[in-house]
C-alpha cells in the first residue's frame, strides 16, 4: 500500500525523527520504503532515511507491503502527523 | 623540561596580571616610607596589609582563576585567608599563595567535571557551587592545621637562603644564570616567578631590594644593542633604523625582547652579557642598592622611578658600567667575528603547512583580525601591535589588530604574527590562522608583507563563513582528532565540543545540549559511527557553523552494546544541519570510506576525505 505525507518537522527529517521513524517501522513485519525526489530510502536505515535530504514541507511517499502493512502505515501517519519534533 | 617550562610561564602570568598592586605598592612605599619623599606613619602602615593580605590573596585568587574558573577563583582566595590568618610568622605568604592559587583551582576544576555527569538538569547552580563550598571548607581547615605550619617552615629557610645570599658576594655571579635564559625568553618566568616574590619579601624587612634589580637592569642588552648599531655601518639602512629605534625602545620602553634575537645571532656575546649582568649587580651590591617594586618593564626611567630616595647613583652607576661593558665586550666579538647580520637566518620563511591546506582548496577569506602574540601578551606583542596600527592608518587599510599571549590567540584571528619559537605554540591554540614567525617586533619588511595579504584577500568580499569558506569545504586539518583519548561517550563529547569551542563554532553551553541529546536518544548511526549534535539547530550556542571529528581506535559504547570507532560532532545551524546530515549520511554508508577514515595516517587524508564528499553550502539548498 502506498500512502503520501507532507514532512511537517521543523529543519526537515533530520537526525531525532529519522530514528523515531525507523524505530516504528522496525516493529513491523513488513517492508517499508520511502521515496523522496526519485530516490528510494530503505524505511528501516536511519542512514538511508538522512539521505533523502527531505527539508520541512517535502513531500514523501511511504510503501509498505506485507502481512502487517496496515498498522505499520497508520503508525507511522501518525508519527508523521505528530508535533513532536 | 616542557613541564617545568609550563609552570614557570603560568607563574610568571600570574604575577603579571597583578603588576598594577604591585607597583602601586611600590609608589606607596617610594611616597611615605621612612625614607620616602614623604614620610608619613600612618599611610604607611597601609603597605604592611597589603603584603600580607592584599598580595597572597589576590595571587591566590588570580591562580585559583586561571585554572577552576570564577568559582575557582573565589575558593583559592577564601583558603588563602584562613592560611594568612593561621600565619604566626613575620613572612608574607606570597610563595605559597602561588602553590595554592593554582592547587585549589584544580580540585574545583576537577570537582565539576566529576559533577557534571551526575548533576540532573536544572541543579547545576546549587550542585556546583554547594561543592564548591565544602572543597572550600573542608581545604581551608586542612590548610590552617596542617598545612599553613609547614609552609612557613619552609618559607622561613628560603628566605633565609635568599637573603643571606643577597648579602653574600656571589650574589653578583648570578647574572651566569640569569643572562643566558633571558635570551631564551625565559625573563618573565625568573623575574616575576622567582626574584620578584623575593624581593617583595625582603622589601618588608629592608624596605628595597636588590633581586627587583637583577633582571630588570636594561644595561648589558643596551651596550649590546648599541654595539651592533655602530658595527652595522655599510648595512640596509632599513636594518640600521630597526636596530636604532630597538636600542630606544629598549633602553625607555623596557621591552628587553628586542635585543635576544641579536644576542642569538652571535652567540658569543652571551659572555660580554653575563660580565656586564655581573659588574651591574655588583655595582648595586656596593652600593647596597635596591628598588621598592619591580620595574616592569624593566626601562631605566621606571628603574629609577622605583629607586628609594638617595639610591639613585648607586642604579645610574651600576647601570653606566655594565652598558660600558657589555657595549666593550660585544664591540670586541664582532671586531673578531664581524657584525654582518645574517639576514638569511634571521628571516626564515614563512611556516606555511597549515597555509597549504588553505590552498589546496583553494579556499581564501578576508583576512580581518591579525593577532601579535607574545610570551605574556603585555610588552613586545603590544609594541608590535601598535607599529602595525601605525602602518595600516598611514596605508588607510582597515583590519582589526590585538595583541595577546600566545596561549590566548583569539580563535577568529585570521592571521598570527609571533616569534618563530612561539609560532608552534600559537598553531596550537589556532589552528585555521595564518602565520608569520618574525625575529623582531620591529620587522618592517614582515609587516609590508602581512599589509599586502591583507589587501590582497580584502576583496573576497564580507562574507565570512569560516571555515567553510566559499562554501567548499566543511573541516580543516585542525576539526580532526586522530586518536581520541576519551573512554565514554560522555568524554567523546567533553572532548569534541571543546575542540568546536577552541574552533569558535560554539559557546560552552553547546555541550551541555550535546549531552541532553545524547541521553535522550543515542546519536550511533551505523558503521562505527556516531554524530552527537546539539538539541535544537536553532540554539544560540552555535556561533558559526561547523563538524569536528574523532578516531578512537579502542572503540566507545554509544549504547545498547553500540560500538564507534569515529564520531562526528555536529554545530550547524538553521536548515543548514539537514543538508549536512544527508551528505554524512551519505558518507557513511560507504563501508570502504569508513575503513579509509578509519585508516588513513595523516590529518590531511582525513580532512580531505569528508570535504570530498561533504559539500557544505550556507543557506542551504532551497527546493
Amino acid at each position: 500500500m502506498r500512502s503520501m505525507v507532507k514532512v511537517r518537522f521543523k529543519h526537515g527529517l533530520h537526525t531525532r525523527p529519522a530514528a523515531h521513524f525507523t524505530e516504528i517501522a522496525q516493529r513491523f513485519a513488513s517492508e517499508v520504503k520511502v521515496e523522496y525526489k526519485d530516490f528510494v530510502a530503505e524505511g528501516k536505515s536511519i542512514i538511508d532515511l538522512l539521505k533523502l535530504n527531505a527539508a520541512e514541507g517535502s513531500i514523501l511517499f511511504i510503501y509498505i507491503e506485507g502481512n502487517d502493512a496496515r498498522e505499520a502505515m497508520s503508525a507511522l501517519l501518525e508519527f508523521m502527523a505528530s508535533d513532536q519534533f | 623540561m616542557k613541564k617545568l617550562d609550563q609552570s614557570g610561564r603560568f607563574l610568571s602570568q600570574l604575577v603579571f596580571q597583578n603588576i598594577s598592586g604591585l607597583l602601586a605598592l611600590g609608589f606607596l612605599r617610594i611616597l611615605f616610607a621612612p625614607s620616602g619623599w614623604f614620610p608619613h606613619e600612618g599611610v604607611y602602615q597601609i603597605v604592611d596589609f597589603i603584603v600580607l593580605y592584599f598580595i597572597p590573596i589576590q595571587f591566590a585568587n588570580t591562580g585559583g582563576k586561571m585554572i577552576g574558573g570564577q568559582r575557582g577563583g573565589v575558593i583559592a582566595s577564601f583558603v588563602m585567608v584562613g592560611l594568612v590568618a593561621g600565619n604566626t610568622t613575620s613572612y608574607s605568604m606570597i610563595l605559597p599563595s602561588m602553590c595554592v592559587g593554582p592547587i585549589i583551582g584544580y580540585l574545583i576544576k576537577k570537582t565539576d567535571q566529576w559533577l557534571e555527569r551526575r548533576t540532573p538538569p536544572g541543579y547545576e547552580l546549587l550542585i556546583y557551587n554547594g561543592a564548591a563550598g565544602l572543597v572550600g571548607t573542608l581545604t581551608a581547615v586542612v590548610c590552617y592545621l596542617y598545612v599553613g605550619p609547614l609552609f612557613a617552615r619552609t618559607m622561613q629557610m628560603i628566605y633565609q637562603e635568599a637573603l643571606l645570599l643577597a648579602q653574600s658576594q656571589l650574589l653578583p655571579l648570578i647574572s651566569v644564570i640569569i643572562e643566558p635564559s633571558k635570551l631564551f625568553f625565559f625573563n618573565n618566568v625568573i623575574n616575576h616567578g622567582i626574584l620578584e616574590p623575593l624581593g617583595i619579601q625582603e622589601t618588608k624587612v629592608n624596605h628595597k631590594s636588590i633581586f627587583f634589580l637583577l633582571e630588570s637592569n636594561p644595561g648589558p642588552g643596551f651596550g649590546l644593542l648599541l654595539a651592533f648599531y655602530l658595527k652595522s655601518k655599510g648595512q640596509e639602512l632599513a636594518e640600521r633604523r630597526n636596530l636604532k629605534s630597538s636600542m630606544f625602545i629598549q633602553l625607555f620602553g623596557g621591552i628587553h625582547e628586542l635585543y635576544f634575537p641579536y644576542a642569538l645571532m652571535k652567540p658569543l656575546v652571551i659572555l660580554p652579557l653575563i660580565v656586564a649582568g655581573a659588574a651591574g649587580n655588583f655595582i648595586f651590591y656596593m652600593f647596597e642598592s635596591g628598588l621598592v617594586a619591580t620595574p616592569s618593564p624593566g626601562s631605566i626611567i621606571v628603574l629609577l622611578v622605583l629607586a628609594p630616595l638617595g639610591e639613585h647613583v648607586g642604579i645610574i652607576v651600576g647601570f653606566a658600567i655594565s652598558v660600558a661593558v657589555s657595549f666593550i665586550g660585544c664591540m670586541f666579538v664582532l671586531s673578531v667575528r664581524g657584525a654582518q647580520v645574517n639576514k638569511q637566518s634571521a628571516n626564515k620563511p614563512i611556516v606555511v603547512s597549515e597555509l597549504s591546506v588553505y590552498k589546496q582548496h583553494e579556499v581564501v577569506r578576508p583576512m580581518k583580525k591579525v593577532a601579535f602574540a607574545c610570551d605574556a601578551g603585555m610588552a613586545s606583542s603590544a609594541m608590535g601591535a601598535a607599529l602595525f596600527k601605525k602602518k595600516l592608518r598611514e596605508k588607510n587599510i582597515k583590519s582589526e589588530v590585538v595583541n595577546c599571549s600566545v596561549d590566548r590567540v583569539p580563535v577568529d584571528a585570521d592571521i598570527v604574527v609571533a616569534h618563530s619559537h612561539l609560532i608552534e605554540r600559537a598553531r596550537q591554540v589556532c589552528p585555521g590562522a595564518e602565520f608569520y614567525p618574525l625575529v623582531t617586533f620591529l620587522d618592517d619588511a614582515l609587516y609590508e608583507r602581512i599589509m599586502e595579504r591583507i589587501v590582497e584577500t580584502d576583496e573576497y568580499g564580507e562574507e565570512d563563513v569560516f571555515p567553510f569558506a566559499g562554501g567548499r569545504c566543511i573541516i580543516t586539518t585542525g576539526h580532526v582528532i586522530m586518536e581520541g583519548t576519551a573512554q565514554t561517550k560522555w568524554q567523546a563529547i567533553d572532548e569534541l565540543g571543546e575542540l568546536l569551542y577552541r574552533l569558535g563554532h560554539i559557546s560552552p553551553g553547546y555541550i551541555e545540549e550535546m549531552k541532553e541529546r545524547e541521553f535522550t536518544n543515542a546519536t550511533y548511526l551505523g558503521n562505527q559511527v556516531a554524530i552527537p549534535h546539539g538539541i535544537s539547530a536553532d540554539s544560540s550556542n552555535i556561533r558559526s557553523s561547523g563538524l569536528v571529528v574523532g578516531r578512537y581506535p579502542d572503540g566507545i559504547d554509544f549504547g545498547k552494546g553500540e560500538i564507534a570507532h569515529l564520531v562526528f560532532a555536529l554545530a550547524i545551524r538553521g536548515s543548514d544541519q539537514l543538508s549536512v546530515l544527508s551528505q554524512l549520511a551519505y558518507l557513511i554508508e560507504d563501508k570502504h570510506k569508513i575503513w579509509q577514515l578509519l585508516h588513513s595516517t595523516s590529518r590531511d587524508e582525513v580532512a580531505d576525505i569528508i570535504n570530498r564528499i561533504v559539500l557544505y553550502i550556507p543557506g542551504g539548498e532551497k527546493t
